[in-house]
């Protein structure tokens, strides 16, 4: 295993700590006049996203993470477990809920999604910044209807609810950022 | 057309106000009759500091190194010139590189004869006041104890304090240590982080009196501090001074100890300085002196956020 020394430290460099993966957000570099020197780092935990605070004596050597992003197909899921495929080598891997988490909300088979690996073990899964699903349910639209500042909750084939402005019908495909979960616009099938 | 704050290379604002500092610099000295002088910049021998790494070079099938700091040679100037000098050059440092920090630095250093180091405290602000133009506005400037300072903005007296004490104060800021800190550590992680951010802006804040262990050539008083300043500018270091150690055997004792402390750190033990030792035992003439960093001056001159924006890009 890869192991760090904090003057390799640079945003993005995955590393171990107590256990847990993490990748640096920022490092500074700082030093009194006659002194120790050392890396104050901002890290994010890959598992739950929250960054933390950590200061490292420069010098010191940190193992790194064997963490990689690789594209791939999902599949389905099983009720317990997201079935996700490398399109390459035809790989399959299982993802638990907790690891889909918010991404499953936005799946419905065949998404190319971002899958993170630690050791081959799926870390996390990012959706495709854009995806297209069907209306399920909706209330009609009423035209002048501004109180609710002009858009109305619509949930999809997902179960994902998501605004959308008050034309837009139930049956129709929506083109939705799964970043900000946010409407783009209709699809014309 | 290259925009003139194009990434990596400064403005000719920058360049200009480099040029105009070094012009005052020489101004300022040449009124107090203090002497530019030049020394090598390559040498046999380096510091024993063990937190200051130097860059070797070979030479003529010899291992020499950039010096960190022009003090050694300097000091056996005035074991035979025994009057006021100064120099103004290129310093060497190995890995470090950060906001405020270039592995190849300007610094300009100089001594005083005969004078004590809350003097020269004076001199460096009389210095600082003269080279930062009219739009960096000043307050007056200020002065604590080191001690004063750890009671003051972390609560605890750096005279006393156990590393649990330090460790609780540096997590009830944020600071995580990611291991085993010796007090040592905390004290300078504390004085970087907590304290100099604390300290007034827009103001110079001196600050005197240091532990016995940070004494690196700074001579030790009777209650046995360590006569040794930092000037602060802001919360940004700019300048550290000492009283000078005169004493041979006291410094090669210093020597020894620090290899000892760099033995524990993993680091290389650097072989003493022979001629600096040589040279006060010939009689360095009681001075103080001090170093203070021209690129970070400039950085507040010219508002630049990084020390790269004031330096010219490499070859």
């Amino acid at each position: 295993m890869a192991v760090y020394h904090t003057n390799e430290f640079r945003a993005g460099l995955k590393l171990i700590l107590d256990g847990t993966p993490y990748a640096i957000v920022e490092n500074e570099f700082v030093k009194p006049g006659k002194g120790q020197a050392f890396n104050r780092v901002k890290l994010r935990n890959l598992k739950t996203g929250r960054v933390i605070d950590r200061t490292f004596k420069s010098g010191e050597s940190v193992e790194g993470a064997d963490v990689v992003d690789q594209d791939m197909q999902y599949l389905y899921n099983d009720g317990e477990q997201w079935h996700f495929m490398e399109p390459d080598s035809f790989e399959q891997y299982a993802a638990p809920k907790s690891v889909v988490a918010e991404a499953a909300q936005w799946l419905k088979g065949q998404e190319i999604c971002c899958v993170t690996l630690l050791d081959g073990v799926p870390l996390g899964v990012t959706p495709p910044n854009f995806v297209e699903l069907k209306i399920t349910r909706t209330e009609p639209g009423v035209r002048g209807d501004t109180a609710t500042g002009g858009v109305k909750p619509a949930t999809v084939e997902t179960g994902a609810v998501v605004k959308v402005p008050l034309f837009v019908e139930e049956g129709e495909v929506l083109r939705i950022d799964t970043r900000n979960a946010e409407y783009v616009s209709r699809v014309k099938e | 057309m290259k925009s003139p704050d194009h990434h990596g290379i400064p403005s000719r604002e920058a360049l200009q106000a480099r040029a105009k500092l070094y012009a005052r610099v020489r101004d300022f000295f040449a009124a107090r009759d203090v002497l530019e002088v030049e020394t090598p910049i390559l040498n046999p021998h380096t510091v024993t500091d063990p937190h200051i790494e130097s860059i070797g070079v070979s030479h003529d099938d010899r291992g020499q190194y950039l010096h960190t700091s022009p003090e050694h040679a300097m000091k056996r100037l005035l074991v035979s010139l025994r009057c006021d000098i100064y120099q103004l050059c290129k310093v060497f440092r190995a890995g470090e590189t950060g906001r405020f920090h270039h592995p190849e630095f300007t610094m300009l250093e100089w001594y005083r004869v005969g004078w004590n180091y809350q003097e020269l405290m004076r001199e460096v602000e009389q210095l600082v006041m003269h080279l930062l133009p009219g739009h960096v506005r000043l307050l007056e400037s200020g002065a604590m104890g080191y001690r004063e300072a750890f009671l003051r903005y972390c609560g605890l007296d750096p005279w006393t304090a156990r590393t649990e004490d330090y460790r609780i104060a540096c997590r009830d800021v944020g600071l995580a240590p990611s291991t085993q800190y010796s007090c040592d550590d905390y004290q300078a992680l504390l004085l970087d982080q907590v304290i100099a951010q604390r300290l007034p802006a827009d103001r110079l804040t001196f600050i005197y009196d240091f532990p016995v262990q940070l004494a690196s050539l700074a001579r030790i008083d009777s209650e046995g501090r360590a006569q040794r300043f930092e000037l602060y500018v802001g919360n940004l270091e700019l300048a550290n001074g000492y009283q000078e150690l005169t004493d041979a055997g006291e410094l090669a004792a210093r020597f020894e100890q620090d290899n000892k402390e760099r033995s524990r750190a993993g680091k290389r033990p650097m072989e003493p300085d022979p001629c600096l030792v040589e040279a006060l035992r010939e009689g360095l003439p009681d001075c103080a002196g001090v170093a203070l960093g021209i690129d970070r001056l400039l950085m507040l001159i010219t508002g630049a956020d990084r020390i790269s924006d004031v330096l010219a890009p490499r070859g």
